[in-house]
């Protein structure tokens, strides 16, 4: 009987997986990749100054409004990101426009327009070029699934505590195993909060009836929602008057009543120079539940309106938690690597699960002496993906150097070089023989990571021969990263070579008796 | 029909219990949750919602562990039927 | 630099933290034999189990202390799962010297647990 439920339950931790297991490699590595983001965009725009430079809040915020009221003074919004501990420059955004500005002159500067690490992060959930509604429900499905994955996983791990540090490399189907295993169990608190929380950001939109159980669904219904659990104030309307706006130095004395005013991130201020203008200061959170700390002023007379949730229930913090644990907003330097390190564990969990599946049906078909068509177009999809999106990704790090800075469309461009890439890999993985594939891509993986430094050097005057000398780590870390990588898919590459060659000396393709071994464990 | 076949219909049926009768027992469930936890409307609601994905997964488990394909079926209808006609009863809440 | 004396307190709970897994790890026999030839007794087993648990707790509370309790319990899960990936990869490849760096790693965080306490 419990057989049978073990059975049943691996049923459903295979096919899960297998059916979604490439989208979610997808979003899971661009995921990961984006928790450096800033450090990202930085990499991205070398014509930024290589120290980032940082006036102090009040002169930053002089020189953005100085900015704004010559290129949109009658906009009904002004927002204005502050530049901050992680590189990020000072910028403005009224309309639909975005313009970064020196954070020293306030003048529009002229870096080459990229989407940066910012473009990585909104891929992982919004995908690219479809629609943001349609992928909000691919994301969601693949989401859901992937729990399902993760519950299903846990209940089929027959020895969770005493396999804990089993990994017996070298045992083919044995070794996959136990990686996979390990890579889930080491960070499964990560994962199941990852997972979980993603789907939680959407849940109004793939749950409605829940809410509207409760509120009806009729228009402003769900706003009616919101402002109940966050207790919001209405909304106010332009009055219409002309009214100068109050001067940000009073304003930064009553925020320093509520924290240090330095560590202001962004302003947003809603019809500036009217009587009924607002003004928003937010800054980074420090700790996961608060995803919002901001502080809302009346433009005009300067007073403190509200300070955004004083008092929040168990259940909204609970909400909050969840959304600031899955963003990592509030993690530091060292939190943020192991973030990275924890996202790392993830994608590798679902790329050991995808070659195994892949590796133990090639078994059963070869000791059952058929082929599967089915099976084949697994395994080269399986290698488009893990090898063939990390040279997408690297594809996207190539154009951002290699297309003129002064395209206007490059930024665009980057994004499809990175998919352009992709889809080549794909075709690559289909038409070549299917022993050679794996190792041509991981050849291929290395090589252009191994040279990004070396193209670095070339087209900019940030590569590691001046960001190591002058001490900016953060630029200085992702060209190490890519060398690191690069020598991974290497040292793979050469592994894989290997083990071609002796399996083709001992005349076999598969290690039968470990297959036979998992089987019946 | 051939045993194969039947599997096949098994399963299929299984999956289609797991994806949309996890979805009614889910939602039925958390709006039960949502009415009948006596926090103002919107920490009640809140909760259904975050719940509502555990629940999810619950009857996804429930779908193919069942002995019987019509247990898959019976069983997630059955609960969401029950809790929809309680959370009926209780009515909607008032602001 | 600020660096060392700021993160003092999450050196120390890396440090408890993978003291205590090897701890945990080597309590296990079949762990005992990748590192040691010689087979030891169920006793040496219950004692590196109990002290493992101990350092583990430790290692908690070092970084509670050292970020407050919401970011220090994040904080602890993310050492957690690095302190377990280094002595997954090292147990197979270098159980030497995972052994050997196991038991530095317990006077070393008995250390900087007395470096702060008396600071």
């Amino acid at each position: 009987m419990k057989d049978a439920f073990r059975q049943s339950m691996s049923w459903l931790h295979t096919w899960t997986g297998v059916v979604v297991g490439a989208v979610l490699f997808f979003i899971f590595l661009t995921g990961t990749i984006s928790y450096f983001d800033a450090e990202i965009d930085r990499w991205m725009q070398p014509e930024r100054p290589l120290h980032a430079a940082r006036g102090s809040v009040e002169d930053s915020l002089a020189l953005a409004v100085r900015r704004l009221e010559k290129v949109a003074p009658h906009a009904g919004e002004w927002e204005i990101e502050l530049p901050a501990a992680r590189g990020t420059g000072l910028s403005i955004a009224y309309e639909d426009t975005e313009e970064q500005l020196d954070a020293i002159t306030g003048e529009p500067v002229h870096y080459r327009s990229t989407g940066g690490g910012e473009a990585l992060y909104r891929m992982h959930y919004q995908l690219h070029y479809l629609a943001p509604r349609i992928a909000c429900w691919i994301v969601g499905i693949c989401a859901m699934f992937m729990f399902v994955s993760l519950v299903t996983g846990v209940i089929i791990h027959k020895r969770i505590f005493r396999d804990f540090f089993t990994f017996r490399p070298g045992k083919g189907q044995r070794s996959w195993l136990d990686a996979h295993n390990t890579l889930g169990i080491i960070a499964l608190p990560f994962h199941l909060m990852i997972t979980y929380s993603g789907l939680i950001f959407f849940a109004q939109t793939y749950m409605p009836l829940v809410m509207t159980a409760s509120y009806g669904s009729g228009e402003g219904s769900q706003q009616t929602f919101f402002d109940e659990l966050y207790g919001r104030q209405p909304r106010t309307l332009p009055a219409g008057e002309t009214a100068p706006l109050r001067p940000f130095r009073q304003i930064l004395e009553q925020v320093a009543l509520h924290w240090n005013p330095q560590d202001a991130r962004y302003v947003r201020i809603q019809y500036p120079g009217d009587a009924n203008a607002r003004i928003l200061l937010g800054r980074a959170p420090t700790e996961p539940s608060g995803s919002v700390e901001r502080l809302l002023f009346d433009g005009v007379s300067g007073q403190l309106l509200m300070a955004e949730q004083p008092t929040r229930s168990a259940v909204g913090a609970t909400r909050d938690v969840l959304f600031g644990l899955h963003r990592g907003n509030f993690a530091g330097p060292v939190l943020r690597g192991l973030y990275f390190l924890s996202g790392l564990m993830g994608t590798a969990m679902i790329a050991t699960g995808m070659v195994m599946w892949a590796r133990r049906r090639n078994a059963d078909h070869a000791s059952a002496g058929t082929t599967s068509t089915g099976v084949g177009v697994v395994e080269r999809l399986n290698v488009a993906t893990i090898a063939g999106l990390p040279i997408a990704i690297a594809a996207y790090f190539w154009a951002n150097r290699i297309i003129p800075a002064a395209l206007d469309a490059r930024a665009q461009w980057e994004i499809n070089s990175l998919f352009i890439a992709w889809a080549l890999m794909l075709l690559h993985a289909h038409v070549r023989p299917r022993s050679r594939i794996w190792l041509e891509q991981l050849t291929i993986a290395a090589v252009l990571y191994l040279l990004l430094p070396v193209l670095n050097a070339f087209t900019t005057q940030r590569h590691l021969g001046v960001t190591l000398l002058e001490g900016e780590w953060a630029l200085a870390a992702i060209d190490l990263m890519f060398l690191a990588v690069g020598l991974a898919f290497a040292g793979t590459a050469i592994k894989v070579h290997r083990t071609m060659q002796s399996a083709g000396r001992a005349g076999t393709t598969l290690d039968d008796s470990s297959f036979a071994e998992v089987r019946t464990s | 029909m051939t045993v194969s076949a039947r599997y096949r219909l098994a399963v299929l049926s299984r999956i289609v219990a797991a994806v949309l009768g996890g979805y009614v027992f889910a939602t039925s469930v958390a709006i039960l949750l949502s009415r009948a936890i006596p926090l103002p409307r919107a920490e009640s609601a809140l909760t259904g919602q975050l719940l509502g994905f555990v629940l999810y997964a619950c009857a996804v488990v429930w779908a193919f562990a069942a002995k019987r394909a019509q247990w898959a079926w019976g069983g997630l209808l059955i609960v969401s039927l029950a809790c929809g006609a309680v959370a009926w009863l209780i009515g909607m809440p008032v602001p | 630099m600020s660096f060392p004396i700021a993160a003092s307190g999450g050196i120390t709970s890396l440090l408890l933290c993978f003291a205590g897994l090897s701890g945990l790890c080597i309590s296990m026999e079949r762990h005992r034999r990748q590192v040691s030839k010689r087979d030891r007794s169920n006793r040496i087993s219950t004692l590196y189990r109990c002290s493992g648990w101990l350092l583990l707790s430790l290692s908690f509370v070092a970084s509670v202390l050292e970020w407050g309790t919401s970011v220090g319990i994040v904080m602890w899960l993310g050492i957690f799962s690095l302190s377990t990936a280094i002595i997954v990869v090292s147990l197979p490849y270098a159980p030497r010297v995972f052994a050997a760096c196991a038991m530095l790693a317990v006077p070393a965080g008995v250390f900087m647990i007395a470096a702060q306490v008396w600071r």
